[in-house]
């Protein structure tokens, strides 16, 4: 007999979307998607997308982790032992105590990532490591993400919070630009691409700004915006001295609701410290772009109502992204965009807005009243240089033992073999990684632990417009366990297993107490039945709705947004001005090092991946080459054709791979999608050439001055024939 | 009757899940795809263009694959479904050979022609086609052609509608059962159509 159940899928996309599962003689035989209700245009199917039709495979894949390992070679090289769950519980704790003992709390790093993210309990991402530190009375956890740090710094000197507006307000825009945001190929919400849809056949025109011609470009974009990375803020500043100028800005939103707009005028007008006006004939030879076309998009933009700024978060990976971060609201702030329907504050922080739930969230993953606190935080992006250094290197801690729970920060961060010689550091004493496959950052693991996947354990799911019970709908497979009863077991040996599970509660009992919390799940037994819980979509959700509308002030001292921030200039950080403004990137085309290294390299995702996972899934491999786009002029210069194998280097180190010659990109920028296994021709060996096309081999992992966030997209390499 | 497909190319975003939902529905091996994605990219940079393209069995009006094959692998439903019976399939491709829009593939590891049958069986139990049940921006829809009024309710005017593209064979062929709503760019001249890691140059 074939029985189906609905799931929810837990990556880190920007979507949660509903999957539906089929089960035959314990075996899951097909996938499918939410068709639990009718697909209404007001409540649309949360459906999922390739990656979500392919997990069968990626539960069944070959490369599963299957049991407890130890490691027997070099650090790096993948060469393990099989050992029990027994054994591995007692070193674990073993590992634990002596770590603690000798080098105090601190010394234990909290590697989670965001490979389980969206859950009630079993979330990897700020989830279950950093809580089991907690319970022993705090480790050194991480803060800020490779997603968005740079914004979740700086955004908030502006706006106070960071409210993001859901997709459905975007059927009132009339003039759209997607700004570094792809969300044809990445995600930031399910629906998102069928509601921009919409709005395009109801008439809105889109810009797309973005230095590749995206999926999202094809689709949507009416003019297509070609900057050159790492120039967004410049880009906008000449928006701004355009609309400024021809006054086309709103007045009376300035006054009423933003702070020290004048200062920023000054900036932008030619009256402050630099004495620049940032005219577009300023702004052509930085960003590439052509005066007469940012004065069209400025007066489009500026005077069409409501219009739209959605910043995607590339733009911020970059060497100032804390002013590109500020400078988005400021410009929507100028048009009058923030806080009213069709509009959007400039902003994103990882997804658009979703109606929120009742559940309640698990006691301890969080810090405060029980929840127990860090010893220490550290931004997650600089680990290796924190593993390396230490105090010495101004940390507030050194690092002597890891536990990665859901992430794969080797390959996923920059300057991947800095990143080896952290690992392989002899003052890291021991790492434990509890993972599903065989990922480069699991080889380099002390003790590796298998972890199940979220059809083989019970959780509640936060979708994008539901809430979804998520039951265990196969049995664990091999030995693998869910990271929960990996630290149960660890907590047992530690005599802190009561802790762990608060009071011997069973999985269910503690997911059941949460549910009780809000009152469509409070009825367990059929929540358990009925799985879904449908959210109002319909009515958009606007950011910032209550400050502008409401009367209610931002969450800054002035209660205003603030194009200006006192607390910036009190501050008085050299590169952390108090309005936003253009400072030019490090490796970027003005560097010396541009003669060496001349094309400008980003990573944007690729449609296949998410970040790392489904790297391992073949059939999704097919869709689409993984490769570096290239320009045609810039391949005719190296004399390649297209499909030529290549390798692309620079002082950072080399990887292989093929061009992808296409007219889909600008000229000077090269593109290869982040998220390929890191495949080194000698395992374990820093520095030695990639063969999988891994854009963090050439990545920096310089941060950002003020917010110390990733800036991976600030980066140059060259290219030649191999 | 007809059943047929309508693909509405101006809300495509290419993303490939039409293609993989259909091979998880039907169980085929990496490499067979029923159903296929292929990107049609042209213009020079800074004004490229690039759409996509979603087609599989078209159950033609007048199939030449049920015409070509010796085995009689092949039948036309009372529905308009084109459907392959694998018992009957010899693998001699025939069909692969004829069909204009390549749509029955060679399963190696069977060592048969396989093909997109509508989903015959989950329309025989008044479901949806998967494919059109799994397209994030619902750029697919399924009925009868008689019936393109339901079928096009994406389509603001019946005008915008066309039996073909470009691109494709002529429909005199074989009278693929399929409808398009179009976008400016398919009049364009092409460079290059993309299917998978393939790129064939026009
Ligand atoms: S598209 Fe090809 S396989 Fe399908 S009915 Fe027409 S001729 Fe036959
Ligand atoms: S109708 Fe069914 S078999 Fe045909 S392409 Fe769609 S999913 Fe595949
Ligand atoms: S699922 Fe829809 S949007 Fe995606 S490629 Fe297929 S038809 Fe196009």
């Amino acid at each position: 007999m074939e029985a189906a159940y609905y799931t929810a899928c837990a990556r880190n996309c920007g979507s949660k979307c509903i999957l539906k599962v089929y089960v035959k003689d314990g075996a899951i035989v097909r996938m499918g998607t939410d068709d639990a209700a009718p697909d209404d245009p007001t409540s649309p199917q949360l459906r999922s997308c390739l990656r979500g039709w392919s997990y069968r495979e990626r539960i069944y894949a070959p490369d599963r982790l299957q049991y407890p390992m130890r490691r027997v070679g070099n650090r790096g090289e993948g060469k393990f032992e099989r050992i029990s769950w027994d054994e591995a519980a007692i070193l674990y704790a073993h590992m634990i105590t002596e770590i603690r003992e000798q080098y105090g709390p601190s010394s234990i790093f909290s590697m989670d990532g965001s490979g389980t993210i969206g859950l009630t309990l079993h979330n990897t991402w700020r989830g279950l490591g950093p809580r089991f530190l907690r319970m022993l009375g705090g480790g050194t956890e991480q803060t800020l993400s490779y997603s968005s740090g740079a914004t979740t710094v700086a955004a908030p000197y502006t706006v106070g919070a960071v409210a993001n507006s859901s997709a459905p307000n975007f059927l009132q825009t009339k003039v759209m630009l997607m700004w570094g945001w792809n969300p044809a190929e990445g995600g930031t919400g399910t629906n998102t691409a069928y509601y921009l849809q919409q709005a395009k056949e109801q008439g809105c025109k889109f810009y797309v700004v973005d230095p590749r011609f995206t999926d999202t470009a094809a689709a949507f974009a009416d003019v297509w915006v070609p900057l050159k990375p790492g120039s967004d803020v410049a880009l906008m500043s000449a928006m701004a001295c355009v609309i400024i100028e021809e006054h086309l800005h709103d007045q009376t939103f300035l006054e009423q609701h933003t702070f020290g707009h004048e200062e920023w005028f000054d900036y932008i007008l030619g009256r402050g410290a630099d004495g620049q006006r940032k005219t577009p004939e300023w702004a052509e030879p930085i960003t590439g772009v052509a005066a007469n076309l940012i004065r069209q998009m400025a007066r489009e933009y500026a005077s069409v109502r409501p219009s739209a700024l959605v910043m995607g978060l590339g733009p911020q990976r970059t060497a100032y992204g804390e002013q590109i971060a500020r400078c988005g609201p400021a410009l929507a702030a100028l048009t009058g965009n923030v806080g009213v329907p069709g509009g959007y504050a400039g902003l994103m922080n990882w997804m658009l807005a979703f109606p929120g739930n009742g559940v309640g969230s698990l006691p301890g993953a969080r810090p405060g009243p029980g929840g127990g606190r860090p010893a220490a935080t550290v931004p997650c992006n600089q680990w290796p240089d924190l593993f390396l250094k230490g105090k010495s290197g101004g940390y507030p801690t050194d690092i002597h033992m890891a536990i990665a729970t859901g992430g794969n920060h080797l390959n996923q961060g920059g300057n991947l073999n800095k990143a080896i010689t952290a690992l392989q550091a002899e003052s890291l004493k021991y790492f434990v990684v509890h993972e599903q496959f065989m990922t480069p950052t699991a080889r380099f693991a002390d003790l590796l632990l298998p972890v199940n996947t979220l059809f083989e354990r019970m959780d509640i799911a936060h979708a994008n417009g539901a809430v979804v019970f998520m039951p265990k709908i196969i049995e664990s497979l091999y030995e693998s366990k869910s990271d929960w009863e990996i630290f149960t077991l660890v907590a047992g040996q530690l005599g802190l297993a009561d802790a762990w599970t608060l009071g011997g509660k069973s999985e269910e009992e503690i997911l059941r107490e949460l549910a009780a919390a809000w009152p469509p799940t409070a009825d367990w037994e059929r929540f358990k039945r009925e799985q879904i819980i449908r959210l109002n979509m319909a009515d958009p959700i606007v950011g910032y709705e209550e400050q502008v509308a409401g009367g209610q002030p931002f969450k800054t001292p002035s209660g205003k947004l603030e194009i200006s921030s006192p607390r910036l200039k009190a501050a008085s950080h050299p590169q952390m001005p108090a309005v936003p403004q253009y400072i030019a990137d490090w490796e970027s085309p003005g560097d010396p090092l541009a003669q060496k290294y001349p094309l400008q390299l980003i990573g944007p995702h690729h449609k296949a991946r998410v970040h790392s996972s489904f790297h391992n899934i073949p059939r999704l491999r097919e869709v689409e080459k993984h490769a570096l786009w290239m320009n045609p002029a810039d391949a005719a210069v190296r004399g390649l054709a297209h499909g030529e194998k290549i390798r692309v280097f620079n002082g950072r180190g080399e990887t292989q791979t093929t061009v992808w010659v296409t007219e889909r990109i600008r000229p000077g920028v090269v593109a290869l999608p982040q998220g390929v296994w890191h495949d080194p021709a000698e395992p374990g060996v820093a520095g030695s050439v990639d063969r999988a096309g891994a854009v963090n081999v050439l990545t920096n992992d310089r941060p950002t001055p003020f917010a110390g966030a990733t800036a991976q997209h600030t980066c140059l390499v060259e290219v030649a024939r191999r | 009757m007809q059943l047929g497909f309508h693909v509405n190319v101006a809300r495509c975003i290419g993303c490939h899940t039409c293609e993989v939902a259909c091979q998880e529905t039907n169980g085929l091996p990496v490499g067979v795809c029923w159903r296929r994605v292929r990107v049609v990219e042209g213009g020079a940079y800074p004004r490229p263009f690039a759409y996509a393209v979603s087609m599989a069995c078209n159950h033609c009006a007048d199939p030449i694959c049920v015409k070509v094959c010796p085995a009689g692998a092949y039948g036309k439903r009372a529905d308009g479904l084109v459907v392959h019976d694998p018992s009957r399939c010899i693998g001699c491709q025939y069909c692969a050979m004829a069909c204009p829009y390549s749509a029955p593939q060679y399963d190696e590891a069977q060592g048969k022609m396989s093909k997109c049958s509508g989903c015959a069986g989950r329309v025989d139990a008044g479901l949806q086609p998967a494919c059109v049940g799994a397209c994030p921006v619902r750029a697919l829809a399924f009925g009868d052609l008689s019936d393109l009024g339901d079928l096009a309710a994406t389509c603001p005017s019946g005008s915008c509608l066309t039996e073909t593209l470009p691109l494709l064979p002529s429909p005199r062929q074989t009278r693929p059962s399929i409808r398009f709503k179009v976008r400016p760019e398919v009049t364009l001249q092409a460079a290059r159509v993309l299917d998978g890691h393939r790129v064939r140059k026009i």
